[in-house]
């Protein structure tokens, strides 16, 4: 089989990047895209060039490690797949692959495919979490969770921060990312009391990573390889505007020293 | 940073914004059309409705107050969002594909600019009478028989309710997903279909109105 790439090379940062043409006809339509690239690499090493730099971890689809652009789709073009899923299969002999690094603001290049995704780890800082007072384990029946709602919760909490939303997504929001983590927490009893908390953080800190606004599109459900559904968006702007409306977090104290005259002379 | 983004508003915060002057003015064109159907109802209708808009000044002028209000704030609101757009993605892709998209959703930007456009001509033409060649306040039927006599008009009108239409089809999705509203699957499904339903109906019925006017004039020419 022949496969032709399109990689985006760059170096550094600093330096610009372009893209360079690799062609091949070592490739098998039961080879992963990933092992093309490794392929390409091994020969690329044995004539004294730079590899193509890009990421991996497990090669299954669940980590969140992999991914770029393949043909302008992220994670390449199925459904609830990553880009370690994508098989030589999926392409036709002799086609074209064009091979590009996600691109946010929130996500600096760091080299050829390889991009920092930190921004998603300081949004999680900001609230992705239940605080649990320490000691035993409670009792697992003494809170009941609805079917319904465990079910939501549990396919908002399939996200493998891979960053593929914001990558397919034409504003580069991470509205799909930072939906899944809110109702994930959200949907569940020990989420509760930092509910409203939660939304208004998480969504201050992913405006605060330059990522951009949601329009709806439905580019990001599409590109998830978890396949999380738009409506973590929609529970997101829910628990969003009632937390802004409710005043979350500006009730004070009402202190007054004991012993304060109750009238003044 | 994160006070920076404390004292603005989030992106959510200013969704919510347009998805609320968004349902004022989705609400807006769907009474508009249908006190202007009565343009099918004869001149006697159209007319006595034109007299029922401006009996009670009061009334008149805090609506078109709201209106303008809720127009300038989605004007605004979808600007700043806009520029916001090249920021959030400096560089952009060589090659990027939208698999998902619908056309409303894809030409959002472009279809509210042709609307803007549209709205400032719609009031000078047939609100002020500016750029109308026989302005008569009060004589609706005529104002609207004489304004789409011509071809260029009655383009103009069609091509921005083609906009409408697009325009309708993703708003009306969007805004209740802005404001939180539609939190399960199958409703969204429907919704979808109730914003396609609503927008060729909004489109094809004022697009009618010019469009008959212009074949009556042809009519009446031979």
């Amino acid at each position: 089989m022949r496969i032709a790439l399109e990689v985006w090379r760059q170096r550094s940062p600093e330096e610009p990047g372009r893209f360079v043409r690799y062609e091949t006809t070592e490739a098998s339509p039961d080879m992963s895209l990933l092992e093309l690239l490794d392929v390409i690499n091994e020969g690329l090493v044995s004539e004294g060039e730079e590899p193509i730099a890009f990421d991996s971890d497990c090669r299954e689809g669940i980590c969140g490690t992999c991914g770029f652009m393949v043909n302008g789709l992220a994670h390449g073009p199925l459904q609830g797949a990553a880009t370690c899923q994508v098989y030589l299969r999926s392409f036709r002999d002799g086609e074209t692959l064009f091979l590009e690094p996600f691109r946010a603001h929130a996500f600096p290049l760091i080299k050829d495919l390889v991009i920092n995704r930190s921004a998603l780890d300081r949004i999680i800082t900001a609230g992705g979490y239940v605080s649990v007072n320490t000691g035993n384990a409670p009792e697992a029946n003494t809170s009941t969770i609805p079917k319904d709602l465990a079910e939501q919760a549990m396919d908002a909490a399939a996200c493998i921060a891979c960053g593929a939303c914001i990558a397919a997504c034409p504003n580069a929001s991470a509205a799909l990312f930072t939906g899944a983590k809110i109702t994930h927490l959200g949907k569940l009893p020990e989420g509760q009391p930092e509910r409203g908390r939660r939304a208004l953080r998480m969504v201050r800190a992913a405006a605060a990573e330059g990522f951009g606004h949601c329009t709806f599109a439905g580019e990001c459900e599409t590109a998830c390889p978890k396949s999380i559904p738009l409506q973590v968006i929609t529970q997101m702007n829910h628990d969003y505007l009632a937390a802004r409306l409710r005043g979350e977090g500006r009730a004070t104290a009402r202190h007054i020293e004991p012993g304060t005259p109750k009238k003044r002379r | 940073m994160a006070t920076r983004v404390e004292l603005g508003m989030t992106g959510v915060a200013k969704k919510a914004l347009m998805a609320v002057s968004g349902i004022v003015l989705t609400v807006y064109v769907v009474l508009h059309l249908a006190g202007n159907l009565l343009y099918f109802a004869g001149p006697a209708a159209l007319d006595a409705y034109g007299a029922l808009l401006h009996k009670n000044p009061a009334l008149l002028w805090s609506a078109r107050a709201v209106l303008f209000a809720s127009f300038c704030i989605h004007v605004a609101a979808a600007l700043d969002l806009y520029m916001r757009k090249q920021v959030a993605r400096p560089i952009s892709y060589g090659r990027y594909e939208r698999a998902a998209s619908s056309l409303g959703a894809r030409t959002m930007i472009w279809t509210g600019l042709i609307l803007l456009g549209f709205v400032v001509y719609h009031v000078l033409h047939l609100t002020l009478g500016i750029t109308h060649p026989a302005y008569v306040p009060g004589r609706v039927y005529s104002n609207v028989s004489v304004a789409f006599a011509s071809v260029v008009p009655t383009v103009i009108y069609v091509v921005s309710m083609i906009a409408l239409g697009l325009h309708v089809s993703h708003g009306v999705l969007a805004m209740t997903q802005s404001l939180g509203l539609t939190l399960r699957r199958d409703r969204l499904r429907g919704l979808r279909r109730f914003s396609v339903v609503l927008a060729l109906i909004v489109a094809l019925g004022l697009a009618a109105i010019p469009i008959t006017a212009l074949a009556l004039s042809f009519a009446r020419g031979r």
